[in-house]
């Protein structure tokens, strides 16, 4: 079974998670409720503070909501330990930072980086992925290059590849396009939607209109509550 | 997986990281490494100080036998069967005996054979015919003689002032005399020796005249007969010393009718051995005696006090090499805790450079937790990566430990065993150096991204465990006792002084306790309330920000700080005050630096003046019925010369002997200045007023004393008071008194001037040979050990610091570029830094200095290592370790913010606000 073949990567219900910061307390998330299906790129977007980047570690599970649940790739994430949340995440998450460089092992190459990916996933052979991911991105030339050869839109794009070999249920990004000119952007974007195409649910964080508007659903916040989704 | 399998590669890229986990492993390592090399050279050293202070015949193996004088026939007068080829051969004979049991036992020379007897001189010297001549043959002896005349063929070589006492020189005849002529008669079955009067004698050319040995320089290779050549001390008559060759020796025997001792030795030819060496040399002695044992029992004196031992074979490297592992053993409980605790002050600042390398690899780290890799895999990431490291800086501790002990140790000899188990010690800090590497990139990458609250965790960080640590401290303290001493004095060995481990062991728990709750309640108070102060200059405004924002890493540079500080000066007190006191005990058990005990009353040489005072001392006098010691001393120069510190009384010794001044309080008869009951001044033990004093039975000091008490006195031995009275009080009774010259300043050159002045000393006792023999040697080099560790604890801060300046050089380099735009100026910004450095390191300061001085007041009752000899503890405050410290803070905090403005300043801005980390 394919991710595709789910009709949801993400379910969201309910979802609480309140900070205490110097004794107050700070709601991030006043109950959440989202669903994301398998092959569908989602802008996560909404003025800071309004809990955004809260959502997507919540999605990450790097962190562990007050209340509710969230169900990825029909785990509970919630009720994970420690120990099943980094399984999960091994198994079915992908992760990109803002920073191009924050994505990348200075010291790999392309290819390298395709290698420890497939190692991390557990699978045996994935060159022919390797190969097909690369060519999907356009960055078949690149494959033996180190990520200071690259340029910052070429540095993103091999993120994706490496977030997104396996491929995972969920590939999540904070802010991807942050640091990139308007050329890199698009072809970040492109790659977003290839993975899209082939059955990961994207979730992208932004400020960046672009995002929005070449994604397939958009989820607006504001004050920790999905304002619109459309 | 690449980055683990290129992990020990990927650490070249940093270098800062890599400097820091090379010189925190070596930090951990050092202690651990020369513990091991420390105590064995320590070992060395008391066993050479013993072998140097002995004499060398005495350290190999050696035996004695006789030669026997000729038969009765001999005896009674006739010519006999004198064959002096007979003694050739007894002579040989055992000697080839002895090498061949000699051969198998190492480092021990060639045979060297002394023949001795005792003869008499000539008979016309008047008074001195019967005093006896020493004729001595030993091989080699012409080659420590100097030769004034001669030598003119074979004969007697006798020494320049016997030469002029007896007007000979070389080419005279000299003529010794052996046993007295007799004859034995059977009276009733029993025999009856007649003497006729008349001497068997020979008749021998004096050969050469020598320089007397006592006008030389002590040569070592005389050492065994010493006591011939110099003669009881004190003595003015002149002992004669006569030499001859081995074979004029032998040959003059049978004439002289005289038994001789042949004494076979074999010195030790390495004295600067070590321990395993000493070991096997003792073995080889032992097995030595046995076979001469087996010996036809003629051939070798058994030894009378030391049954299955030939009578010379009394080596004393056996004792010197037992002793020197009592000396080993004494120092075991101050040495173990002082390594572990720089073992484990060292593991923190491995800790610190983990969490360098942890932040420092943030983003890959965080790169790979995202993306499901485990705490543990990271954790063994780090291993991977900083395994060549801590192994460069392992080795490198090693060596420097070894390096150290052999340059600046007790002794550069070690034993064998010490470099496996220094290599022992190495790996086992390795180890818990990697241990610590995992451990605490391990925790510290469980957070990096895994932001899941654990309010369990967060309890568990809460709990002041340090508390733990101040609460052990009492039982501990009651537990590890209060012991000092070392071995069984009833055993032969005897004992030795050590710093009880509990002086050690529970202020480091201390320090390690009050520092981590210092820094615990430090970090709340920064993160609470001091972040809210907002100081006016914009540097303060800056440095506090930074302190505030970084509460913990502040705690952790102030604490670093204070914890070898504080154990520093704990040491340094401690230290100071064990061997004052026991200075102070030694100076004041003899008096003074070196007391002269003289045969007779002579003038103070005028080298001596002015640092000498005569005291004439009565043991034994019976003050008020107390036993006392009577010390007859000079009003005017006693309180110069004596030992006295005012620490011990609360007074000067001066102040103390006001009342036996002339004209002086107490009056009396001279010395006194008035009539009435001679006042003395005594120490508690002996009831004050007036008093009956009495020396073995007769009245002394008129019969009647009034006693003024004090505490202390000069010279007052355990169990006795002492009394002082000025020395013409004694009146006639000071031809009873022994008299004591009592000098301050260097023992040697003292001592070399007595000898330059020719006074006639009977006895010599330096205060600091007390304190400076095998006895109190382990508390020396505890000593020296503490010391070692407080530059190692230098060493740590400055390793500290450097990890702070290097972990915040990024955040520094982009705040100053920003600021620089917002028009801060370079000074204000140097001036920021050193505020942010300052503050840790001088609160680190201050906090190691009060708990130091805390501890050392509360346990100063027990510095006292001899409870039983006055004075009680005395405390020196270790000013100048204190000001050194204090100075090296300072300096190392203005140093380390120049240098670190200076690396900022050279900030390319572009590059910086490129930075992404």
């Amino acid at each position: 079974m394919t991710p595709s073949d789910r009709s949801s990567a993400v379910s969201c219900r309910g979802v609480l998670r309140t900070y205490h910061l110097d004794g107050s307390e700070v709601s991030a998330l006043r109950g959440v409720d989202l669903d994301l299906a398998p092959g569908t790129f989602t802008a996560l977007v909404g003025p800071s503070g309004s809990g955004k980047s809260t959502l997507l570690r919540l999605l990450a599970c790097v962190d562990r909501p007050d209340q509710g649940s969230i169900l990825i790739d029909g785990r509970e994430a919630a009720s994970l330990s420690r120990r099943g949340r980094l399984r999960l995440r091994r198994r079915a998450l992908g992760f990109m930072f803002q920073s191009p460089a924050d994505n990348l092992l200075e010291y790999l190459t392309v290819r390298q980086h395709l290698r420890l990916a497939a190692q991390l996933r557990g699978l045996r052979h994935g060159t022919g992925q390797a190969d097909e991911l690369l060519e999907r991105l356009g960055l078949t030339d690149r494959a033996d290059h180190l990520p200071r050869q690259l340029s910052g839109g070429e540095q993103q794009r091999v993120g994706i590849a490496f977030a997104s070999f396996g491929p995972p249920a969920l590939l999540l990004a904070d802010e991807p396009t942050g640091q990139l000119d308007h050329g890199a952007v698009d072809a970040v974007l492109d790659a977003f939607l290839a993975m899209a195409e082939a059955g990961v649910a994207v979730v992208a964080a932004t400020h960046d209109p672009a995002v929005a508007r070449r994604a397939h659903q958009v989820v607006r916040m504001r004050d920790g509550v999905i304002e619109e989704h459309s | 997986m690449a980055p683990w399998r290129r992990g020990p590669i990927l650490l070249l890229r940093r270098g800062g990281v890599m400097v820091a986990l090379v010189a925190a492993a070596l930090v951990a390592t050092l202690p651990a490494a020369a513990a091991t090399p420390f105590l064995s050279s320590s070992r060395s050293a008391t066993l050479h100080h013993q072998i140097a202070a002995s004499c060398q015949w005495t350290l190999g193996a050696g035996a004695t036998g006789q030669l026997a004088p000729p038969g009765d026939q001999a005896l009674r007068g006739g010519s006999g069967n004198l064959a002096p080829q007979d003694n050739v051969a007894q002579v040989a004979s055992r000697t080839a005996k002895a090498s061949a049991a000699a051969r198998s036992v190492p480092l021990l020379g060639s045979a060297e054979t002394t023949l001795f007897t005792a003869v008499q001189g000539p008979s016309e010297v008047a008074g001195n015919a019967d005093f006896p001549v020493y004729l001595i043959a030993r091989t080699g002896a012409e080659n420590h003689l100097q030769v004034l005349d001669g030598p003119r063929g074979t004969g007697v070589w006798i020494s320049d002032e016997y030469a002029n006492f007896v007007h000979l020189k070389v080419g005279d005849q000299i003529t010794l005399y052996g046993a007295n002529k007799s004859t034995v008669t059977q009276v009733d079955g029993q025999s009856q020796v007649h003497f006729s009067g008349d001497q068997f004698s020979t008749t021998l050319p004096v050969a050469a005249v020598y320089r007397d040995l006592r006008d030389l320089p002590d040569d070592p290779w005389w050492c065994d007969l010493k006591t011939v050549y110099d003669g009881p001390q004190g003595n003015a008559a002149t002992p004669v010393v006569a030499f001859v060759d081995q074979a004029a020796f032998l040959n003059a025997m049978p004439r002289l009718h005289l038994s001789a001792q042949q004494v076979i030795t074999f010195p030790l030819t390495d004295p600067n051995l070590n321990q395993d060496q000493a070991r096997r040399t003792v073995a080889g002695v032992a097995r030595f005696n046995k076979a001469l044992l087996q010996s036809p029992s003629s051939a070798f004196y058994v030894n009378p006090n030391r049954p299955g031992t030939p009578s010379s074979s009394g080596s004393l490297l056996a004792q010197f090499s037992a002793r020197a592992d009592l000396a080993r053993r004494s120092m075991l409980p101050a040495v173990v805790p002082v390594t572990a605790a720089g073992v484990l002050v060292g593991l923190l600042v491995v800790a610190a450079a983990a969490m360098f390398w942890v932040q420092r690899r943030r983003r890959e780290l965080t790169l790979l937790s995202a993306h499901g890799v485990s705490a543990k895999a990271l954790a063994l990431k780090a291993v991977a990566e900083s395994l060549p490291a801590l192994v460069v800086g392992t080795v490198a501790g090693w060596g420097a430990a070894w390096g150290l002990v052999r340059w600046v140790g007790p002794d550069p000899v070690l034993s064998r065993e010490a470099a496996p188990w220094a290599a022992v010690g190495a790996a086992g800090s390795l180890v818990a150096a990697v241990l610590v590497v995992a451990l605490v990139a391990g925790v510290a990458c469980r957070s990096l991204t895994d932001q899941v609250r654990s309010h369990h965790h967060r309890r568990l960080r809460a709990v002041p465990y340090e508390l733990v640590l101040l609460a052990a401290a009492l039982p501990v303290w009651r537990a590890l006792g209060d012991s000092t001493v070392t071995g069984n004095a009833s055993n032969g060995l005897g004992t030795a002084i050590h710093v009880p481990g509990r002086l050690l062991i529970v202020p480091i728990m201390v320090v390690a306790g009050v520092t981590i709750l210092a820094a615990r309640l430090s970090v709340t108070y920064l993160r609470r309330r001091g972040i809210r102060r907002t100081p006016r200059t914009p540097a303060a405004f800056l440095s506090w920000r930074r302190i505030g924002r970084q509460a913990v890493m502040t705690a952790v540079l102030a604490g670093a700080t204070s914890v070898p500080i504080a154990l520093a000066i704990y040491g340094a007190t401690v230290t100071g005050s064990v061997h004052t006191t026991v200075a102070d005990e030694a100076r004041l058990r003899v008096g003074s630096d070196v007391v002269l005990t003289l045969t007779h009353r002579v003038p103070i040489p005028a080298s001596l003046r002015g640092q000498a005072t005569e005291v004439l001392r009565l043991d034994g006098a019976m003050i008020g019925g107390v036993q006392t010691d009577l010390l007859g001393v000079d009003p005017g120069s006693f309180a110069r010369d004596a030992y006295w510190d005012n620490r011990l009384d609360g007074a000067s010794l001066s102040d103390l002997m006001a009342p036996i001044r002339p004209g002086g309080a107490g009056g009396g008869g001279a010395g006194g200045g008035g009539a009435g009951p001679r006042t003395v001044v005594a120490s508690a033990q002996t009831p004050s007023g007036s008093q009956q004093a009495t020396w073995t039975g007769d009245e002394v000091l008129g019969g009647n004393v009034n006693i003024v008490s004090t505490n202390l006195l000069p010279a007052q031995r355990t169990g006795y008071p002492a009394a002082l009275v000025p020395k013409a009080a004694l009146g006639d009774d000071t031809q009873y008194a022994a008299v004591q010259l009592w000098v301050r300043g260097d023992p040697v050159q003292i001592q070399r001037a007595a000898k330059a002045a020719n006074l006639p000393v009977k006895e010599i006792l330096v205060a600091s040979d007390l304190y400076s023999n095998s006895l109190w040697e382990p508390l020396t080099y505890t000593f020296e050990y503490l010391t070692a560790l407080s530059l190692l604890t230098g060493l740590v801060t400055l390793v500290g610091l450097l990890l702070y300046l290097e972990a915040q050089a990024p955040v520094h380099r982009r705040a100053y570029v920003l600021l620089r735009r917002m028009g801060l100026t370079p000074r204000s910004h140097r001036r920021a830094i050193l505020g942010e450095l300052a503050l840790p390191l001088i609160a680190g300061l201050i906090g190691g200095v009060v708990v130091a001085g805390a501890l050392a007041a509360a346990l100063s009752g027990n510095y006292d290592l001899n409870p039983d000899q006055p004075p009680d503890t005395v405390i020196a405050v270790p000013y100048l370790p204190v000001g050194l410290i204090a100075a090296a803070v300072v300096a190392i905090a203005i140093g380390a913010a120049s240098y670190a403005q200076r690396r900022i300043g050279r900030a390319n801005p572009s590059e910086v606000l490129r930075d992404a980390i």
